[in-house]
């Protein structure tokens, strides 16, 4: 099926005309085509690559093609997220034809596009990670003056197991002016004002591809498609620029339910959507609403990544069937009492232990919860590498619990008679109702 | 009607493409038909009722349809379903008829017709994203509405029998279908646009898309691989949201056009013991209508195909191949 390039067919680097060898065909759409190659006959460098190759229409169709691979290609990656260009490669008959290599996917990715298929089915902890990754690893892209032109599910991948992602077709980043290469984005990904023709892809239209990546992925559907998009009928570019650009509305404005999802149509927008919280129900309905007509008043990559951290921290898991559920505060307290119960086997939540650090974010103490400096230090920020505290049961008492220190501080801790004890690096201090730990700068307070 | 959906209508295309170009098609009451047009293209196409239903006397339910444009451009449509068995998908015969028939309108009506007028302004990146993102839902879309109408039909032609209260039968019964009637019409359906500049294969379910290269190679469509797919399950049209299993490549072609593009419900594939025997054999039909032509492998290639089924799978087996006669 491949058109370009053939198995054993050799390729060079521009600088170094160093070799690599087509080995297999791995996939393709509009741009080019994507190989799995080997270098050639170069010590100790026998780890296959993925090889992108370019159509001979696309390379006319985007001129600045070749000089923003070059400027990627000389700036680096942003961050080990990203399956960045490493270097362009030429080959085949006409001068024209080139390409580039970048780092090949580990197969424990998979495509957003199979979240939306089903074909994978993640823990809401390992999705809310997912989502984290994204809105903190775009947040270095475009601090770095890049915009990324095309964020939509075909190019992220995520490891279902942990939630790490990582983040291709790269090639169409370009510097944040506007202008840049030949895509727009993704048909139902770009911003309202892409899909008007009034400009190019540029920061602001990236936070609208985000909010949508980030509503397919929690939602499982698209924040414009409700009542509207199935009175339509004609396939045209009409229809699709009248949904996603003249005449866009949310599916859950709070103030306008004239698009509201429809039962056998949207089914998944209206099972999901009420399990999230406020504060990331929030953020989702200021970008589609205000954000659809003012790019500005869009959420940005910071507010997400702090809404999908507080998000994973309020994860618990239901007494009576294990499902995850989401702490909503004030929710569990509504009079009706339609939140406060699991939305899978719909028993009465029962809470564990959770710890509110700071006086403000909550940390639901799981059985398997683990703590990072993000959460014990402000200067930490989203350091989630190393965990410096995990719960832990009693060994030899399964009903006590207790945060066991595996930073190299000591802790100090006040439980609710007012005894002090220090918690040594290693130790365990047993979590009680009204229990207060001091962990350097930050303390947190226990609720049973 | 609302303000929005006053403007909702105003896109709604007036005049059906095909007036403009002049074309070929298969014809439905026959097993098998074939044709060959201007551009160089030749089709075949063959479904017949496989051995098991021949015994119980069960109907054929699979379906195909195809449209080649007269004229120079070569410009082809193919499309063949396959209705599941069993009782609980009772007019899945139905369901495979009118999944070929929407696929074939969606894609020689609306989408050739964006090709044709330009309106992609040959940014083949731009217009494959838009399909892919575009043509899942609209499929499935159209095939709902089009069992409704069925069902609609037969609840009112039942209604007219049964009842003999004359102000009765002035009331369509326009009830929406829900999930459990929908699984009555289930079918997969594989479907592919082919045009000089590029080639869009779609599937949905099981079932083979095969191409052929001049050197003799045969390959599959990268589709993304689905899970859903093994043993005897498929996924279907009857799926609730069932856009989100359709799966779509989108092939530019640059020097090396496939030699012939072959469709085959999978009773065919299932027939035979491994993937490079099947190959062979597509191989052999192309070369087949090369050597005689399309129409006499049509008048043989229902016999040939029945007595494949009848020492393989014993399903239903249909086929359409359409193969470039202009290739030396």
């Amino acid at each position: 099926m491949n058109q370009l390039l053939n198995p054993g067919e050799k390729v060079q680097t521009l600088s170094t005309e160093f070799s690599y060898e087509v080995e297999a065909f791995l996939g393709g759409g509009g741009q080019g085509e994507v190989y799995r190659a080997r270098p050639v006959a170069r010590k100790g460098a026998h780890t296959p690559v993925a090889l992108k190759w370019f159509f001979p229409h696309y390379v006319r169709l985007d001129p600045n093609l070749r000089a923003r691979l070059e400027h990627a290609i000389d700036t680096g990656p942003p961050s080990d997220r990203f399956l960045w260009p490493q270097a362009l490669l030429h080959g085949g008959v006409k001068q024209s034809d080139f390409g580039y290599v970048m780092p090949l996917r580990e197969e424990r990715f998979v495509g957003i596009t199979d979240l939306v298929t089903r074909q994978t089915v993640p823990t809401f902890r390992a999705l809310v990670t997912a989502g984290f990754e994204l809105a903190h690893n775009y947040l270095q892209l475009h601090a770095r003056g890049f915009c990324y032109r095309d964020i939509s599910f075909g190019n992220v991948f995520f490891d279902p197991a942990s939630g790490e992602i990582q983040i291709c077709d790269n090639d169409n980043v370009s510097v944040d002016d506007g202008r840049g290469g030949a895509i727009r984005g993704t048909p139902r990904f770009m911003a309202p004002e892409i899909v008007r023709g009034e400009v190019g892809p540029d920061t602001q239209t990236d936070l609208f591809s985000l909010a949508v990546l980030l509503f397919y992925m929690l939602i499982n559907h698209h924040p414009l498609e409700g009542a509207k998009e199935t009175q339509i009928s004609i396939f045209d570019p009409q229809a699709m620029t009248y949904l996603y650009g003249t005449s866009p509305q949310f599916i859950f404005d709070p103030d306008d339910e004239s698009n509201r999802p429809l039962p056998g149509y949207h089914d998944n927008a209206l099972a999901l959507w009420d399990l999230y919280p406020h504060f990331v129900q929030d953020l989702f309905v200021l970008t589609f609403t205000e954000g659809l007509h003012y790019p500005e008043k869009r959420a940005r990559e910071n507010q997400w990544s702090n809404a999908l951290i507080r998000l994973r921290d309020s994860i618990f898991y239901c007494q009576h069937c294990s499902n995850e559920n989401f702490y909503s505060p004030g929710a569990l307290d509504d009079s009706d009492g339609n939140s406060s119960v699991c939305w899978s086997c719909k028993s009465s939540h029962r809470l564990p232990p959770r710890m509110r650090i700071d006086g403000k974010d909550v940390v639901m103490l799981n059985h398997d919860t683990l703590l990072y400096p993000h959460h014990f230090n402000a200067e930490h920020s989203f350091n989630f590498e190393v965990p410096v505290a995990e719960v832990a049961q009693h060994p030899k008492n399964p009903r006590v619990w207790g945060l066991r220190n595996h930073s190299e501080e000591k802790w100090t801790s006040q439980n609710a008679a007012g005894e002090v004890k220090d918690v040594e690096p290693g130790k365990t201090v047993t979590l009680s109702s009204g229990l207060r730990i001091q962990f350097g700068s930050r303390e947190g307070e226990v609720r049973l | 009607m609302t303000g929005n959906q006053k403007d909702v209508g105003k896109h709604r295309r007036s005049a059906p493409f095909p007036d403009k170009i002049p074309a070929q098609e298969s014809c439905d009451e026959n097993e098998s038909c074939s044709a060959t047009g201007t551009c160089g293209w030749g089709v075949v196409s063959a479904t017949v009722c496989g051995a098991i239903h021949e015994r119980s006397d069960a109907q054929n339910q699979d379906a195909l349809k195809w449209w080649l444009a007269e004229g120079e451009r070569p410009l082809a449509v193919l499309c063949v379903a396959d209705g599941h068995g069993g009782s609980e998908y009772k007019h899945s015969r139905e369901g495979a008829r009118r999944a070929v028939k929407e696929a074939k309108k969606l894609l020689a009506e609306e989408i050739l017709p964006w090709i044709l007028d330009d309106s992609t302004g040959s940014d083949w990146t731009q217009f494959d994203r838009q399909i892919r993102h575009w043509v899942p839902k609209h499929l499935v879309d159209r095939w709902r509405k089009s069992i409704q109408e069925h069902a609609e039909e037969s609840r009112t032609s039942k209604d007219e029998t049964s009842c003999s209260d004359g102000e009765a039968k002035d009331q369509p019964n326009t009830t929406p279908l829900d999930s459990a009637d929908e699984q009555l019409y289930g079918t997969t359906l594989l479907a592919a646009l082919l045009a000089p500049e590029f080639h869009i294969y779609i599937q949905l379910g099981d079932g083979d898309v095969l191409t052929g290269t001049a050197e003799g190679e045969v390959v599959r469509p990268p589709f993304p691989a689905d899970s859903h797919l093994l043993a005897n399950y498929t996924t279907s049209l009857c799926l609730k949201e069932a856009w989100r299993f359709v799966r779509i490549h989108f092939q530019p072609i640059v020097e090396k056009p496939p030699v012939f593009v072959m469709l085959a419900t999978d009773g065919y594939a299932n027939s035979f013991a491994d993937d490079e025997d099947f190959n062979e054999v597509a191989l052999d039909l192309y070369n087949a209508i090369r050597r005689e032509g399309p129409e006499a492998v049509a008048s043989q290639l229902p016999d040939w195909l029945k007595a494949t089924s009848e020492g393989g799978s014993g399903d239903d087996i249909s086929v359409v191949i359409a193969a470039n006669m202009s290739q030396t």
